[in-house]
């Protein structure tokens, strides 16, 4: 049966609260602003749907988190899922060099791009990571890597930071 | 990373679409909630639509109306549908000409991103995809095929089953609107693909614009989607004309198609079922063999008019070989390729297994088997063999392929 509601008295605070950091996962993610939008509007009727019991403010973030992860790759499977207009068309880099890296960046399959973001922008740690995509660390670890390794012409700053 | 996070900070969510946010999750309560009755009454409701083919199925094909024809791309003999009629007179029938009959779901269509409010009665709501391939479809015979939600007065959608929802779906069945339920599935905890089940039909664009909406109910018209946002796939037999089940010794002994049957199946599928089909719009044998959740879908037709375009030399490598196109295949397939893509047609002399390896698409979809799904069909003289199939390998369907040796 379904668990006890505990839906956000103020649904639209909690909205406030959340969305920038899932729009910025899922756009990271996706690497187009449409499917971004709706992965996270998607995540926001779940939440008010399942109004699942939260112990802590981290643990809230953790299952928004983990639900548009997961809502992204639900998307990402489908065949005939339609492109639009790619993240960098919507959103300018303010720089040739920041332009360089996003491009890189969402040229990663994107799964790396999961990790890179979480990792860097949301600075969660390995375990953290592993904990929010249901993979093993190892596997994080790895997909950290090469990552990295793909990157690394325009990551000289970081290449070298230890994992 | 600076230049990343940098990027990234000067992102934010803007108040529209922050109020979209909001709105949607706090308005979409009667659809919603109508997905999670589905969800949790997924078993209850593939009961009920056995028990509901079982006992209505006789009274929805009237022994003089056509169910929907030419839908698996074969000529309709008749090339006629009756359908609804335009809103002069909602209480007539007439004659529609739906062939050739190209269906159109989901496919390219993305889906719905916005709160749409319960219809009002007697009104229709084409929800914005479903509109969208109107305008795109408009003026043409290809057959929409089309998820539909029936809501009352109250605003709530009548329940599958209900004694209301029965009698309405018999009143637009007897004004040319035939109804069945199909089956779509979506997620449930860890990734778990459970089955649902949601009213359908196939539509011309006209026959949509025309739709005779009951004065006590609102209408609702969407594509459905999978849990993975996939388009919901049609099952074109449960719109066929219901056949005559076979078991497999009955099958192989068709005198037209039964030869054309594979007997060793690779191991661990077992014969699941066989339907023939003979009437004045179709002529064919289908068999089903499971091994789990793998499948392997065979059906046996003679080679229709329309089937003729889709027909490829192993030359032209654009016409079928999968790994040129990558996914999403909505981008990378070219229009007019797509539908000998999606289903190219084989001479068996050209046959490869090449050829059928380039068939193959690799998924790795949790909740379902991974491995090869094939889709494509062979011709062996005039006799056209369309396979489906999910669960065995390239070498296993090319040995099945070439054991009918005409």
């Amino acid at each position: 049966m379904a668990d006890k509601s505990c839906r956000p008295e103020d649904f639209e605070a909690f909205v406030s609260r959340h969305e920038n950091k899932l729009y910025r996962t899922a756009l990271a993610v996706m690497g187009n602003v449409a499917d971004a939008e709706d992965v996270v509007q998607e995540a926001f009727l779940r939440a008010y749907e399942k109004a699942p019991a939260f112990e802590t403010g981290g643990h809230e973030t953790a299952w928004l988190i983990r639900v548009t992860l997961n809502l992204c790759r639900s998307r990402l499977r489908s065949p005939w899922r339609k492109r639009t207009e790619p993240l960098l068309v919507s959103y300018p880099a303010a720089e040739p060099e920041q332009r360089k890296l996003l491009e890189h960046v969402l040229a990663l399959p994107s799964k790396y791009r999961a990790a890179i973001h979480l990792f860097y922008y949301e600075g969660y740690s390995v375990k953290d990571i592993a904990h929010l995509t249901g993979q093993q660390e190892s596997t994080v670890r790895s997909q950290l890597t090469r990552a990295r390794q793909k990157l690394k012409s325009v990551l000289k700053e970081d290449y070298h930071e230890s994992i | 990373m600076k230049a990343y996070n940098d990027y990234l900070d000067a992102i934010s969510v803007s108040n529209t679409l922050h109020n979209r946010f909001v709105s949607c999750a706090t308005n979409a309560g009667p659809a919603r909630y109508l997905t999670m009755v589905r969800r949790y009454a997924a078993a209850f409701a593939c009961l009920a639509v056995v028990l509901l083919g079982a006992l209505t199925v006789p009274r929805l094909f009237p022994e003089n109306t056509l169910p929907i024809a030419g839908l698996s791309q074969q000529p309709a003999a008749g090339g006629h549908i009756i359908m609804g009629s335009g809103s002069s007179d909602k209480n007539e029938k007439h004659e529609q000409d739906l062939s050739p009959a190209k269906i159109i779901d989901g496919s390219g269509y993305a889906q719905a991103d916005a709160c749409y409010p319960v219809p009002e009665p007697g009104a229709c709501q084409f929800i914005a995809p479903v509109s969208d391939a109107m305008a795109d479809y408009a003026g043409t015979d290809a057959v929409l095929f089309v998820a539909i939600n029936i809501f009352s007065a109250d605003e709530n959608p009548l329940a599958d089953g209900s004694e209301e929802m029965q009698k309405e779906i018999r009143r637009l069945t007897d004004l040319g609107y035939p109804m069945r339920y199909s089956q779509a599935w979506t997620y449930q905890g860890k990734g778990e693909q459970i089955p649902y089940t949601y009213l359908s039909g196939l539509f011309t664009v006209e026959a949509l614009e025309n739709f005779p909406a009951g004065a006590d109910y609102g209408y609702s018209f969407y594509f459905a989607h999978n849990g993975d946002g996939s388009p919901a796939i049609v099952d074109v037999s449960a719109f066929e004309p219901p056949g005559d089940d076979l078991d497999l010794t009955a099958a192989y002994a068709d005198p037209d198609f039964g030869a054309y049957l594979p007997v060793d199946l690779p191991s661990g599928f077992t014969f699941e079922s066989a339907t023939r089909v003979n009437d004045q719009e179709k002529n064919s044998l289908s068999a089903l063999w499971i091994k789990g959740m793998g499948e392997i879908h065979w059906r046996v037709s003679a080679l229709g008019e329309d089937d003729q375009a889709r027909i490829t030399s192993i030359a032209d490598r654009q016409n079928y070989d999968l790994a040129r196109y990558p996914i999403p295949r909505a981008d990378s397939v070219p229009d007019e390729l797509r539908e000998i893509v999606t289903d190219p047609i084989f001479r068996m002399e050209d046959l490869t297994l090449e050829v059928v390896q380039a068939r193959a698409d690799e998924a790795a979809d949790a909740g379902d088997i991974s491995g090869p799904r094939m889709r494509f069909s062979v011709l062996y003289g005039d006799i056209l063999v369309e396979i489906r199939i999910k669960g065995a390998t390239p070498e296993d369907i090319f040995q099945l392929l070439q054991q009918i040796e005409k």
